[in-house]
């Protein structure tokens, strides 16, 4: 009778469904709580306005979804191939007359079938709720198909991740383990090496990695993209493609694999090493990570590498060797550790030539450079804001400016209180990019670099997009008043708008470089609305013709702070503003006792007065302090000035 | 039948077979004995092609067992701890059985719950041990198995269902030429079902008899002389033990026994006595040296 020894086996069929059945259940039962009863509630509620209307599918108690998405399948995988990890099941399942390749064709297509079954019985449902109630303010039938597709890819996926690692490993308990740490390994150990990278490599561009490249390295980071609709069919496309290479690697493993290694944390012995030093080497990159952020210092980083990897190593064998007692095999180690110095010792010295890498001059096409590398990557498409279009600076002599910087950065070591850091990235001739990012203590200490570069016209194009503005375009000016103070500004006059858009734009091409990166406070918080899009800006103190035209205009009064607007304020020889601890306000009585002992002086003068609000800054660090004492309202602002704009009286009265 | 050819099994560092080669005819019933930890398990597992063997080869009618599903459902493998499918009743793991096996009787099965007598319809696990033990035999009996792998099957079993399970194999022995490989680490247990003997220890196989020719071929020897005992009295004699008891000398010797009893008549001894040994005896003499371990089979 062929048919009994066929690729079909009811039987196998059967006691499949008895032992796993239930998940399947589980999981509809999960899915309808989930999504449509959450609709009918929505449906039936009275205040329906209350809700608001969920975006797509996943966006009914994504949690739940999420939960089930990733814990049913493994779960799945776990008890379908339980036989392989319980001796007796094992021994007998293997005794039978059914080849290796049969017994896995009909668990994993049982457990696709237990995730698929209860996902489309769902979609029915909602097909049915879909035409027969008014729910097409709830989903579209595309958001339905997506939903289908995207639960099916996904579930599947981590069933079969779950199956692969079923197959490597001869516990269960290990198995769920396992599977979860594979399914998070792409994406924890790129951010492990990025961190490290950057405290080994000067100028490694980490978070530049980090916040970018990474974030699609593991299916668990899908759960934002799911409700945003911005999962795309290509990843799809890439988890169902693994889906069928897990498939068939857990196949050949399956095949290979020796059924006495049941009970084995590892089911290949060849394995062992792999995942012992594979632990030691992750755990050593966390361990570096966990000092080096929390103290930045190169010998916190040493010690985490070697408490992280000490640990990893131990934590490795006693898994498996299933015992505590594995202090024994220190000899493994100590290989261990000196390999991992001489590669230190090479990083040290720079043997892939990645810090001194310098493009020549001739090669770079063009260059960004910045904080960080967000600006950089800005979308175009920002629907609310107006956005530079311009992304890189090509100018030969910024060229040359940023070739100079970045050859001075290689040159100097990692200050140790680095405070800020300047993102550099090449775009190169022959279409590669290079990138890197300095952590410096401040970056007026390479002015000289700097100052050509943020003087250029294209560099100030990018980061002042009202230069790339017209004035007939735009709609609308508001100013707002830094301080507080409730008058406001607004000129929406066609003529008056274009005139101040040309002071404006006159007033940032001439600005220095110290203009643009002085800490003096803004005079007001500027609103620019062209096309219904906004562009943001700051009124800086160096703004001289736009002060002069609202000025001329009678305008001015009501852009910034005047000294008509304070009562007065208290400038003080000292470096810190006393404050009453409970209220946080400017402490009276101490204000009233400097200006006795004559280290303070209290200006009153409306002259003075504005000459002090165009020269402050924000917040007391300075040599000298100042509170300034609105009229309306009892809110007192500190402030300080920094030289060289510490006005002439005060230095003259308060020596 | 059964050819196992120079085999050899590590399990990691620890090599549990060593070049185990023997084989089975058609229609016997061979007994493997061998202490705790022998790896008789191990072999027969890789006999029954749930394990592979590192080094030399397992051929059942002259095929590989491993991955060979014509092969594999000709065997049956009862291990020394049983599987059941969990909530399973003994209906439902006949019908499993029915399904898998190409073989399976389901006449045979129904006249076996006579035998048997458990209820078909109860769950398995709920079962007494020995009673999980019969139903497995029964299950086994009905797939109509060519070759039975039995591993320490008699454990647990009352004598009254020892004797019905030893007669039921026996039968269809004689029968149906069924094959059975039977593991044991006593040897009382199976000598009076077996027709061959082998003997596992340390992962070797170091003796291995056909039980008849076993019985027939040592003997022990009982002689005496008036005189002193001749010089030349074990010449051309496989002595395997030599004892003196006052003037009579016990000997156990092997070889034909007409053979032996000519030898001894030549050196005309006043007394001259041959006797037949026990199975036990026999081993006992013959392993000699090996040590403890062949007393613990035996006991």
């Amino acid at each position: 009778m062929p048919s009994k020894t066929s690729w079909f086996n009811r039987e196998i069929i059967k006691q499949s469904l008895r032992n796993t059945g239930w998940l399947g259940i589980v999981y509809f039962l999960g899915l309808v709580f989930a999504i449509p009863l959450r609709m009918l509630m929505n449906y039936t509620s009275v205040n329906e306005d209350y809700y608001q209307s969920p975006s797509n599918l996943f966006d009914y108690q994504l949690e739940i979804q999420v939960f089930l998405m990733f814990g049913i399948p493994i779960l799945l995988a776990i008890f379908l191939f339980r036989y392989l990890h319980v001796k007796n099941a094992a021994d007998f399942m293997h005794s039978l007359p059914i080849k290796r390749l049969n017994l896995y064709n009909h668990f994993v297509s049982m457990g696709v079938l237990i995730l698929i079954v209860p996902i489309i019985m769902v979609s029915i449902i909602l097909l049915i709720l879909y035409s027969s109630l008014n729910t097409e303010n709830y989903f579209t039938l595309i958001q339905l198909g997506e939903w289908v597709l995207i639960t099916v890819v996904m579930t599947v996926f981590t069933f079969l991740a779950t199956v692969f690692v079923g197959m490597i490993t001869g516990i269960s308990a290990i198995q769920g383990l396992f599977s979860f740490i594979l399914l998070i390994f792409p994406l924890g150990i790129s951010v492990l090496i990025a961190f490290n990278l950057s405290f080994l490599l000067h100028g490694f561009p980490g978070d530049y990695y980090l916040n970018k490249q990474f974030e699609k390295y593991s299916p668990f980071t899908i759960v934002d993209r799911l409700t945003n609709n911005t999962m795309e069919s290509i990843e799809i496309l890439i988890y169902f493609l693994l889906s069928i290479l897990l498939y068939i690697f857990a196949l050949q493993l399956y095949k290979l694999r020796k059924i006495e290694m049941v009970s084995q944390a590892l089911g290949f012995p060849q394995l062992k090493p792999v995942f012992i030093y594979g632990t030691t080497f992750c755990m050593m990159l966390f361990g570096g990570v966990y000092f080096g952020e929390t103290e930045h210092h190169f010998l916190w980083i040493l010690f985490g590498y070697a408490i992280g990897s000490l640990i990893g190593f131990f934590v490795a064998q006693m898994i498996v060797e299933k015992t505590w007692r594995v202090f024994k095999n220190i000899r493994g180690f100590g290989i261990y550790a000196a390999t991992t110095a001489i590669f230190f010792l090479l990083f040290q010295f720079d043997i892939t030539g990645y810090e001194s890498r310098l493009p020549e001059i001739e090669e770079i096409q063009s260059f960004y450079i910045g904080d960080n590398h967000y600006e950089y990557e800005a979308r175009e498409d920002d629907l609310t804001f107006f956005v530079n279009k311009k992304k890189s600076y090509s100018d030969p002599e910024n060229i040359q400016a940023v070739h100079d910087l970045h050859q001075q950065l290689i040159s100097e070591k990692i200050p140790k209180n680095a405070n800020e850091q300047i993102f550099i990235l090449y775009e190169l001739k022959d279409g590669s990019k290079q990138v890197r990012e300095f952590k410096v203590a401040s970056k007026q200490s390479y002015s000289s670099y700097l100052k050509p570069i943020y003087e250029s016209m294209e560099y100030k194009e990018h980061n002042y997009p009202l230069l790339t503005v017209d004035g007939p375009d735009v709609d609308l000016i508001r100013f707002q008043p830094s301080g507080r103070i409730s008058k406001m500004l607004t000129v929406s006059d066609p003529k008056e708008v274009s005139e101040i858009i040309e002071v404006i734009q006159a007033d940032m091409q001439n600005q220095t470089f110290e203009d643009m990166t002085t800490e003096r406070a803004s005079l007001s918080f500027i609103e620019v609305s062209v096309h219904k899009k906004m562009v943001q800006l700051e009124f800086k103190p160096s703004y001289q013709k736009l002060k002069d035209l609202l000025k001329s205009k009678d305008m001015l009064k009501d852009a910034i702070v005047t000294g008509d607007d304070l009562r007065y304020a208290v400038i003080f020889k000292e470096t810190k503003v006393e404050r009453d601890p409970m209220t946080q306000e400017v402490d009276e009585q101490w204000v009233d006792e400097k200006i006795q002992q004559g280290d303070a002086i209290k200006v009153t003068e409306k002259d003075d007065l504005e000459k002090v609000l165009s020269n402050y800054s924000h917040g007391d660090k300075g040599e000298y302090t100042l509170a300034l004492y609105y009229k309306n309202g009892s809110y007192t602002e500190v402030g300080h000035f920094t030289e060289p704009f510490v006005p002439e009286f005060v230095k003259q009265q308060l020596k | 039948m059964i050819n196992v050819k120079n085999v050899s099994k590590r399990f990691e560092n620890q090599s549990v077979l060593k070049e185990v080669h023997f084989s089975i005819d058609k229609g016997s019933i061979y007994g493997l004995l061998g202490s705790n930890g022998a790896g008789k398990t191990t072999l027969l597992k890789i006999i029954s092609g749930i394990l592979t063997q590192d080094k030399g080869h397992v051929f059942i009618d002259d095929s590989p067992v491993f991955e060979q599903i014509q092969i594999k459902d000709k065997v049956v493998f009862l291990p020394d701890t049983l599987y059941f499918f969990p909530q399973y009743t003994i209906r439902q793991m006949a019908e499993f059985y029915r399904n898998i096996y190409t073989q399976w009787n389901e006449e045979r099965f129904q006249r076996l719950s006579d035998v048997f007598e458990i209820d078909i319809d109860k769950k398995i696990h709920k079962l007494s041990k020995g009673m999980q033990r019969q139903v497995a035999f029964w299950l086994a009996m009905s797939a109509m198995p060519e070759i039975l792998v039995l591993d320490e099957p008699l454990d647990g079993l009352d004598p009254v269902m020892r004797k019905k399970v030893k007669n039921l194999l026996v039968q269809d022995v004689a029968e149906r030429e069924m094959t059975v490989l039977i593991s044991s680490h006593n040897l009382r247990e199976v000598e009076d079902i077996c027709d061959h003997i082998g003997i596992l220890h340390k992962g070797s196989i170091i003796l291995e008899k056909d039980l008849d020719d076993l019985k027939s071929d040592v003997h022990k020897v009982q002689v005496a002389f008036k005189k002193n005992v001749p010089n030349k009295l074990f010449d051309n004699v496989d002595l395997l033990f030599k004892e003196e008891r006052g003037s009579v000398l016990l000997c156990i010797v092997r070889g034909n026994q007409a053979d032996v009893m000519m030898h001894f008549k030549t050196f005309e001894p006043d007394i001259f006595d041959i006797l037949p040994l026990t199975l036990e005896e026999i081993f006992i003499y013959e392993m000699g040296g090996v040590g403890y371990a062949i007393k613990n089979i035996l006991v």
